[in-house]
């Protein structure tokens, strides 16, 4: 938002928050000393650093206002110098020619750009009502409506008309094509125009439908849609210095003309004249008039200052000036209506009776022969001519005057003094002959910036008739004298027909000239369109530019996707084709070419003609089904003469908005996978027969211990031996088989430590037996070692320790910790309490050595026997596997 | 060689305890001096260094390994032995080729009948 304040040139400050204050109070002060100076004084020095301004002004930026309303051109000095803080105007005028940039921004101020849209709602719905519809009657698809808006500043007034066209545009069948020229003296400002982004509070006056209908809001802007933006060209253009532009339906110029003094105005307005066609609308601001021009346009609707251009405005056609300060060569029809010089004094009415009874008659003219005065009875001198009403005298005056009247008028043109001619006869309607003296001399008058002349017809006698007034100068009856006038009024006669014809000549010149001048304006009108269609070109140019950048982005993304693929197609070991509905060969990778013998010719070619190497005859009803159905679908094939498999996959191709646009063939060689399901197979095989002979080993050796059981039983059952020594045997090898049996159930891998005592310390009763539910994970042969161990501790306390009492109790805890190496530490407690006192500690039987033996040998650990007071206490230390 | 037998020695390598046990009071009982007996590699090698070994048994599987290293520094030295193990000939390694191999459970008689013809046989 800023950044387009700052752009419009509007905003003379663009400072920090901070500075803001000082500046405002600074510029308060500036505004109550300088109150004095707006009304600026009549000094001489003032007005002379005024027009040194203006002059700075006409030769810097090349704008001359010495046009405008000189109080308006005051005030914003004024302003000026409250900005940069100058004190007199001398003062502003020294440092304006210093600084560029401040001729700048005096520009700028001079040009207020203070404009809304739909400014003057009522203005506008008079616009729509009447001169809108008017616009377009009659209008086809062929033809064009054209409408001018100079001094477009902004853009409001520009696009507020194009909004009516555009709704008006709507209701119509079909639709003429609709020219807006918005036009500017200040290039800036088109610009800002031309970009038709406005901030919020800007577009207030629109309603909301139509901000909906036209606008787009980005952000908090909005910006004129196309459709309203196409209706406009934007272009730089001066009304006062440019060439204006021509056949327009519409010139409308609001709030432009207040700003020109009234010599612009009278210059201006002719102009619009000119640009209009005949017929065309001018719609002015509420407080703009044509003024004194209302013989060039007919008020439509006088309280909202809409005109129309007169067909046949009298005068002819006016050319306006083109560069003003440098005369045109003076047009007879260009009339300026003079003010006539007022009277009413009673003496002035008096004076006025008796010159009118009394005097000769008279014409007061300017130096261009455009009569500005009549006296009466001018008739006998003077007669309208036929065509456009004229007013210049040279073309009024009657037969025999006008060459005498030419002459007297130039010569005193350019002596600046009276010329007296007399003895000029002039032929009257009845064709009698009067014979008069004409006067032409220059008469001063004030407020007249044009030099005047007043040329008087003084009538010498009476009427008289035609061969009178032909004897009438025979003051000699002599001969020659006769032949000299004789000769003389031929001479006469041929100079009349000489000049008649001079002046046929020079009305061809002047319309000659005036049809170069609206060629001119043509050629300068079409040069503006020109220009304003090369903006555009310019602008769709540089639109081009961006999209082309934009696609050579796309195109080296396009670029390496296809590298990327081109080398993934290259290095892929899947062989792929890609083929269209038709199954022709759109392309594969080049895998693929050996196992269907593709070259990259065959490219087009239908895929069913090759014949592939692979033993796939479904292939063709695949590719069909898949067409049919998108449905992707899986086959194992083999190669024709090799041990190779592939998985044939068919895929439905489809395009990025999902159309099925071919398939896609892919084979995936799955040799290596055959052959490891093969491998995979015989393994399962072997593993199962494994596991079956593992079974059945551990059967036999279940067996095979039951056997020696039994044959152990039998043998010793016979034999005189104590039943102890039967029993020792027999529950060593129950305990044996009870620790083998485990480990088949734990298929000979680890064995948990808490398991094992179930196992063997469940016959005596768990309930007297007590151990944590720690777990020790032991190898299968520390668990035969240790249930051996287990097997001794626990028949001794059955015999000798606290279970052989009834309120004994055996308590074990153990403790697992690190140890050397690989191994852990395993320390393992057997406690026995409540039991008898323990007895012969001295006396080791064998199973004491054999857990001493078993223990060091196998579990290379030691072991500790201590009988206390209570039982038996026993101490493990021994190294277990990781 | 002529084998005084209160003077041969035999490294008995064998890693199950009871049966350690079992062969050492055999061999005892016929009147040979035991060493060992190792129930490992690395003891039956301490023992090889640190003993004058005449004969030796082994036991071919100890725990998780083999007793071959054991053999290996014996042929190498070439101190007669034979293996006592559940193995059959086409397990062994074909170095081993020309040693006896006496299937477990052994009967005594066969045991020392098989010691005594390694030692007259002569493999030094």
């Amino acid at each position: 938002m800023p950044n387009t304040a700052i752009a419009t040139g509007l905003v003379d400050f663009a400072i920090p928050a901070q500075e803001m204050m000082d500046k405002i109070v600074e510029f308060a002060r500036g505004l109550l000393s300088s109150n004095v100076a707006t009304v600026p004084a009549e000094d001489e020095e003032v007005m002379s650093a005024y027009r040194q301004i203006n002059e700075i002004l006409r030769t810097r930026i090349g704008h001359d206002f010495s046009g405008y309303k000189n109080k308006t051109f005051y005030r914003r000095v004024n302003r000026r110098m409250q900005i940069v803080k100058t004190e007199t105007v001398e003062e502003y005028a020294k440092y304006l020619a210093q600084e560029s940039k401040e001729v700048n921004a005096l520009f700028r101020d001079l040009l207020i750009n203070v404009t809304s849209f739909f400014r003057d709602a009522d203005a506008y719905e008079a616009l729509q009502a009447t001169v809108i519809p008017s616009i377009f009657e009659g209008r086809g698809a062929a033809n064009s409506v054209r409408v001018w808006v100079p001094g477009c500043a902004t853009g409001e007034e520009v696009y507020s008309i194009a909004m009516l066209m555009r709704e008006h545009m709507d209701t119509l069948p079909t639709v003429p094509h609709v020219q807006i020229f918005a036009t500017d003296i200040d290039a800036s400002i088109v610009a800002v125009a031309r970009s038709g982004q406005y901030p919020e509070a800007l577009v207030e006056g629109v309603s909301e439908a139509r901000r909906k209908r036209f606008f787009a809001l980005e952000g908090s802007t909005y910006v004129v849609e196309k459709e309203i933006r196409e209706l406009c060209v934007f272009s730089p253009h001066s009304i006062v210095r440019d060439p204006p532009f021509s056949r327009m339906d519409l010139v409308s110029c609001r709030n432009v003309l207040i700003y020109f003094g009234s010599e612009l105005q009278n210059q201006t307005i002719p102009t619009f004249h000119y640009a209009l066609k005949p017929g065309g609308y001018l719609f002015l601001g509420s407080s703009e008039n044509i003024s004194r021009f209302d013989y060039l346009f007919a008020p439509v609707d006088r309280k909202q200052r809409i005109f129309r251009s007169r067909a046949q405005a009298s005068g002819g056609v006016l050319v306006p000036r083109l560069t003003p300060g440098i005369p045109m060569a003076p047009l007879p029809s260009a009339v300026r209506p003079l003010k006539t010089a007022p009277g009413s004094t009673l003496r002035h009415t008096a004076e006025a009776r008796v010159l009118e009874r009394f005097s000769p008659a008279h014409v007061v003219v300017n130096q261009d022969g455009d009569i500005v005065y009549f006296s009466s009875r001018t008739g006998k001198y003077l007669e309208a001519g036929s065509g456009a009403p004229s007013r210049n005298l040279l073309s009024m005056a009657r037969k025999g005057l006008r060459l005498e009247l030419r002459t007297l008028l130039r010569a005193s043109v350019e002596k600046n003094s009276a010329c007296v001619r007399d003895n000029i006869a002039v032929e009257t309607d009845d064709g009698s002959v009067q014979i008069l003296t004409l006067v032409v001399e220059p008469v001063e008058v004030a407020d007249q910036e044009d030099r005047l002349f007043l040329i008087i017809f003084a009538d010498t006698g009476p009427l008289v008739s035609r061969e009178n007034a032909i004897n009438r100068p025979r003051i000699a009856d002599d001969a020659i004298v006769t032949l000299l006038e004789h000769e003389i009024r031929e001479t006469r006669d041929k100079l009349q027909g000489i000049v008649e014809e001079y002046e046929t000549t020079l009305e061809e010149v002047k319309s000659t000239n005036e049809e170069i001048l609206s060629v001119n304006e043509e050629y300068q009108s079409t040069n503006e369109e020109l220009e304003a269609s090369k903006e555009e070109l310019q602008s769709l140019n540089e639109e081009l530019q961006t999209v082309n950048s934009e696609l050579t982005l796309k195109i080296d993304a396009l670029d390496k996707a296809n590298s990327d693929l081109c080398n993934l197609f290259d290095s892929t070991q899947i062989a792929t084709i890609f083929i269209d509905q038709h199954m022709l060969i759109r392309s594969f990778t080049p895998v693929a070419s050996k196992l269907f013998n593709i070259l990259t010719s065959d490219k087009g070619r239908p895929l069913t003609d090759l014949s592939p190497r692979v033993d796939y005859p479904e292939m063709t009803d695949h590719i069909i089904k898949v067409l049919a159905t998108g449905e992707s679908i899986e086959h194992k094939i083999k190669s024709l003469n090799s041990e190779q498999y592939y998985l044939a996959r068919t895929q439905p191709y489809r395009s990025s908005d999902g159309d099925l646009k071919g398939a896609v063939l892919t084979f995936v060689d799955i040799s290596i996978l055959t052959k490891a399901n093969i491998n995979i197979t015989n393994l399962k095989a072997t593993d199962a027969h494994l596991r079956l002979l593992v079974a059945e080993l551990n059967h036999r050796v279940k067996n095979m211990l039951s056997v020696a059981l039994a044959i152990v039983k039998q043998t010793l059952a016979g034999s005189p031996i104590s039943k102890e020594i039967y029993n020792s045997v027999v529950g060593r090898l129950h305990g044996l088989a009870a620790s083998h049996e485990l480990l088949v159930l734990e298929s000979w891998s680890d064995m948990n430590i808490v398991d094992l005592l179930h196992k063997h310390l469940s016959p005596f009763g768990l309930d007297r037996i007590r151990f944590p539910n720690t777990p020790v994970l032991l190898k299968p042969r520390e668990a035969l070692s240790l249930g051996m161990v287990l097997h001794e501790l626990s028949t001794n306390a059955a015999k000798y320790g606290s279970l052989s009492s009834p309120e004994g109790l055996v308590t074990i805890t153990w403790f697992e910790g690190p140890g050397d190496g690989n191994y852990r530490r395993l320390n393992l407690q057997w406690e026995e309490t409540g039991g008898p006192p323990p007895t012969a500690p001295a006396k080791r039987g064998f199973g004491m050595s054999l857990i001493q033996q078993e223990v060091a040998y196998t579990l290379d650990g030691n072991v500790d026997f201590s009988f206390m007071h209570g039982g038996l206490r026993f101490n493990l230390d021994c190294n277990i596997a990781q | 060689m002529n084998y005084e037998k209160q003077k041969v020695r035999i490294l008995l390598v064998e890693d199950e305890w009871l049966i350690a046990l079992t062969t050492q009071q055999i061999l005892q009982d016929a009147g040979y001096v035991v060493v060992g007996p190792a129930p490992s590699v690395r003891t039956a090698l301490e023992l090889i260094d640190s003993d004058r070994v005449d004969v030796a048994m082994l036991d071919v599987r100890l725990g998780k390994d083999t007793s071959f290293p054991v053999a290996e520094a014996l042929r190498r030295q070439k101190t007669p032995f034979l293996f006592m193990s559940g193995y059959e000939r086409q397990d062994m390694p074909d170095i081993f080729n020309n040693y006896d191999i006496v299937a477990k459970p052994v009967l005594p008689a066969i045991l020392l009948e098989k010691l005594s013809s390694l030692m007259t046989e002569d493999k030094c």
